[in-house]
């Protein structure tokens, strides 16, 4: 039963849904809509289930005092502090936290809000900024190791990117006026057909696995009962 | 309405000069006429002298053959003269006139009796035409007589013209031989009545909704905009709890279209968050606790109501929001007043009913409807009765519409099963409005079947046709052939380093959620490795992103290392939730891989920006990475950065190939053959595109 009732579930949930994408009636969207419902349901159960883990780990972590232990305290010491902030303070800062400290800054009166916003304006974005930005440098060195050519086809590699970086950029047009179509070729045509091949074979084989699961064939993702 | 269009035309006529001048009009328009002349050859002009009517002098010029005389009046006629003074020699006046006549006209547009009228103004008693002409030209044509008058007429009525086409007129004072032209009138044109295709339900939708083509008017570059106008129903009656309903109140002679429909009203507290006074005057913002109710209840709109405070006043309407919003600001409160708000979320539905009666005493007709009575929510306000005089002419506006549309999805307060009708007026850029016929009743009802979609319908036919074919094919043929691919293939070799070297094996199931395919996939990889995991006994880390993935992803290990028999083994911290965040996660993955320096590194699911990021920190620690997507995007940078890379298709080929299973084999044999059929129809269709053959083919693939 344990195994056969989450494969009847996913075999008559997914033929139905399969169905639904046939049917245009405010019934059929309104049954899908509330799958997604279901879905939000779950995820914030799960949210829970994944918060646990995350705590456990790192209690672990802190007991067993493995390597690099007390960076362990800045990720539950920063999840306390999000989740008295979000609880108590709200997403705008209208909860019931103390008085906001206030100070002024120039001629500019800066007030702190306990709120989640603050903390994701001043914490996660400029983070977040910052390893976005690393990519820069990332992309430098990897794009190094892809144009080392070594071999015919880092070599192909290395002369079709070098003519589509010139091609994009104004000193490849006074190189040569054929330069830039040249470049738009290369993203055009040869680029966009191996492009395309791969789609082709991502759509059959998101098409394939998603049959397969729902016809129980694909019991993988059940851990492979 | 007629459009009245006033012109100063000038006609022009002109008396052969007899001596060696001759004078002539270079051009003519409302404030100018301009006269030029030769220079007489061998004769050594010192100047000319200008003479208009009664000779009296208007300039006198050097060397110049032109003159500019600004100074006129219309309805007037003028001479002019030009006299030569020579050097040695002194003419007399020549008399060699150049007469302009001047006639003032005006097209008058009369749209009821469809003619225009051009009545024009006789010039001074200089000239004395005999006759009329009116001339006409369509479209910019040549210009055509389209009749004369006596020259005691003073106007003539065009009758003869065709809808939607643009004239000029020219008048035409004719003396004998003569003909003195005026100049053409402005453009003079009806803009033509636009005409409706279709109004129909909206195939392939949940009803509640027709949409409406027409044929622009002929002259659409005269028209400022369309006006869609629809059969309006109003309300007569409105019940709480009666469930029939007579109407007294019909005319004669009249046909009725009814509807019942039922209302909801949620209201909401509304507090008043900030009152200012800004560049336009007072400005309340308010915000009110939306109700869980009408969250994703299909609510038609939220209404804005305010009353004053401390008085008995009642609540009155200012404004309406979306039914999502919860916050409004409004602009329109008067100085010196205190307020307080509501917001109402609507909502109206229509209801089946029937005609129980339809019958006439006394010579009045009656019609009694009845419905259903129906448990209803603390929100529901009533029912309430609507009706339309069928072919009334009581149209509303429902939409203002640009001079380029000419298709509009009509879904505004749309009940299903009522009849409707249309019809499209367009409005001129003087404000002229011409309306079309009206449309046949249309009635909108929801679809059980997207037509559209039956393309993709036979698709998944022949799809599933494929894969059963294959899986019974591999029942009997155990042997089917799958090409080597290096990725998989080197599982094997990535778990085996890891575990001599003792260092963990680092999974990251992408940075998706459950319901992406290749997430699923990558769970399915999963379980293969953390079998060969669990059976080396070498330690797995699966951090992820989403928490459901999280779940799945701890049950997907754990049950693969009770399948091969190592329960034990299982550690159920090495599969843990780290964040949502995603540039969050890809620095804790970089982190796990600088501190626990992983031997073999999977990176396989959907991945976006953060994909160099994890595969450049793992190729920067010397772990065996194994890398593999669906994301076109991202394969670059894997490519490049790790030592074996699932392309696209390989990665849902993955279970099937590590697992060897006969039924997962066989629907990767399908997917072959499908991709067969795929090229065979590009090949096809490539060739109909260059036979230029092809659109009809290539619509039968596009999906809805």
């Amino acid at each position: 039963m344990q195994r056969k009732l989450p494969l009847m579930i996913v075999l008559v949930i997914g033929i139905a849904m399969l169905i639904q994408f046939f049917i245009p009636h405010k019934f059929s969207k309104d049954l899908y809509m509330n799958f997604l419902d279901w879905l939000g349901i779950i995820a914030a159960f799960a949210l829970v289930l994944g918060l646990g883990s995350l705590i456990n780990h790192h209690l672990d972590k802190i007991q067993r005092k493995r390597e690099n232990w007390q960076y362990s305290w800045v990720t539950l010491i920063a999840i306390v502090i999000t989740a008295i902030i979000g609880l108590f303070g709200g997403m705008e800062g209208k909860g019931p936290l103390p008085v906001q400290p206030q100070f002024i800054l120039g001629n500019k009166l800066i007030v702190i809000k306990y709120s989640i916003q603050t903390i994701y304006d001043n914490v996660m974005t400029p983070l977040g900024g910052t390893m976005f930005a690393l990519l820069a440098f990332f992309m430098a060195s990897a794009a190094y190791r892809a144009f080392r050519a070594r071999t015919f086809e880092a070599t192909l590699l290395l002369v079709a990117a070098f003519i589509v970086m010139i091609g994009v950029v104004p000193i490849g047009y006074y190189i040569s006026p054929k330069l830039p179509h040249l470049a738009q070729w290369i993203m055009d045509v040869p680029n966009t057909a191996s492009k395309r091949g791969i789609l082709f074979g991502v759509g059959l084989g998101i098409a394939a696995t998603s049959l397969k699961i729902i016809l129980g064939i694909e019991r993988n993702w059940l851990g492979g009962k | 309405m007629a459009i009245l269009n006033t012109f100063l035309l000038f006609v022009v006529q002109i008396l052969q000069p007899e001596n060696v001048h001759p004078l002539k009009i270079i051009n003519q328009d409302s404030i100018s006429i301009i006269i030029g002349w030769d220079i007489a050859s061998g004769i050594s002009v010192e100047k000319y002298e200008i003479y208009r009517s009664k000779y009296r002098l208007l300039k006198t010029l050097f060397q110049d053959t032109i003159y500019i005389d600004y100074n006129i009046k219309p309805d007037n006629e003028y001479l002019y003269d030009v006299v030569k003074k020579e050097i040695m020699k002194e003419y007399n006046h020549q008399k060699n006139f150049l007469k302009v006549v001047s006639i003032g006209y005006q097209v008058i547009k009369d749209t009821t009796n469809n003619r225009n009228i051009i009545k024009w103004k006789r010039p001074n008693d200089l000239y004395l035409g005999e006759t009329y002409e009116i001339w006409r030209a369509e479209n910019n044509g040549d210009y055509e007589i389209i009749g004369s008058v006596s020259a005691r007429e003073r106007s003539f009525r065009d009758t003869t013209m065709k809808d939607g086409v643009k004239y000029f007129y020219k008048v035409a004072a004719v003396n004998g031989n003569e003909r003195a032209f005026s100049n053409p009138s402005p453009l003079v044109f009806t803009i033509g009545t636009p005409k409706f295709l279709y109004a129909r339900d909206i195939p392939n939708d949940e009803g509640e909704g027709f949409r409406i083509t027409w044929e622009p008017s002929p002259n659409y570059d005269m028209i400022k905009g369309y006006a869609l106008l629809r059969l309006v129903y109003d309300s007569i009656a409105a019940f709480k709890d009666t469930f029939t309903f007579t109407d007294t109140t019909i005319k004669p002679g009249i046909e009725y279209h009814y509807y019942i429909g039922k209302n909801y009203q949620i209201t909401m507290p509304a507090k008043i968050v900030s009152d200012s006074v800004g560049m336009t005057g007072r400005v309340i913002k308010i915000e009110w606790k939306l109700n869980p109710k009408v969250i994703g209840q299909n609510y038609d709109l939220t209404l804005i109501y305010r009353a004053k405070k401390d008085s008995s006043d009642k609540f009155q309407y200012v404004d309406y929001t979306y039914p999502d919003e919860d916050k409004f600001i409004d602009g329109t409160a008067e100085t010196d007043r205190e307020y307080i708000y509501e917001a109402r979320a609507v909502k109206e539905v229509s209801i089946p009913f029937k005609i129980e009666k339809d019958t006439c005493i006394e010579n009045k007709r009656f019609i009694s409807l009845s419905w259903k009575k129906s448990k209803e929510p603390p929100e529901f306000l009533g029912y309430y009765v609507m009706r339309a005089e069928k072919d009334s002419g009581n149209y509303g506006i429902y939409a203002r519409l640009g001079t380029q549309v000419t298709t509009y999805q009509d879904r505004l307060g749309i009940f299903n099963n009522v009849p409707y009708t249309y019809r499209i007026v367009a409005v001129t850029k003087d404000g002229e409005k011409i309306s079309s016929e009206t449309t046949p009743y249309v009635v909108a009802s929801p679809q059980w079947f997207h037509t559209g979609r039956i393309n993709a319908l036979i698709g998944i036919i022949i799809f599933i046709f494929l894969v059963i074919f294959f899986i019974e094919y591999a029942k009997k043929e155990k042997d089917i052939f799958v090409r080597r691919i290096a990725g998989l293939s080197a599982i094997d070799e990535a778990v085996g380093r890891a575990t001599e070297m003792g260092r963990p094996i680092l999974y990251v199931p992408g940075t998706s959620v459950i319901d992406d395919v290749a997430t699923i996939a990558s769970l399915n990889i999963l379980a293969e490795v953390a079998k060969k995991t669990a059976q080396y006994n070498t330690p797995l880390i699966v951090p992820n992103r989403d928490p459901i993935v999280y779940t799945v992803a701890r049950e997907v290990v754990k049950e693969s290392y009770n399948k091969v028999g190592r329960p034990d083994a299982f550690n159920p911290d090495s599969v843990y939730f780290v964040t949502d965040s995603q540039f969050a996660y890809a620095a804790a993955v970089s982190g796990i891989m600088i501190r626990e320096r992983p031997a073999t590194n999977f990176l396989v699911g959907m991945f976006w920006a953060e994909s160099l990021i994890m595969a450049e920190s793992g190729a920067s620690t010397g772990a065996i990475q194994i890398a593999g997507t669906d994301a076109v995007t991202q394969l670059p940078f894997f490519i490049t950065a790790c030592d074996y890379t699932l392309i696209g298709e390989e990665l849902y080929a993955a279970s099937a190939y590590i697992s060897r299973n006969p039924t997962l084999l066989a629907a990767l044999k399908s997917q072959d053959y499908s991709k067969l059929v795929i090229v065979g129809v590009l090949i096809i269709a490539t060739i109909l595109a260059l036979l230029k053959i092809g659109i009809p083919v290539f619509n039968l693939f596009n999906i809805q």
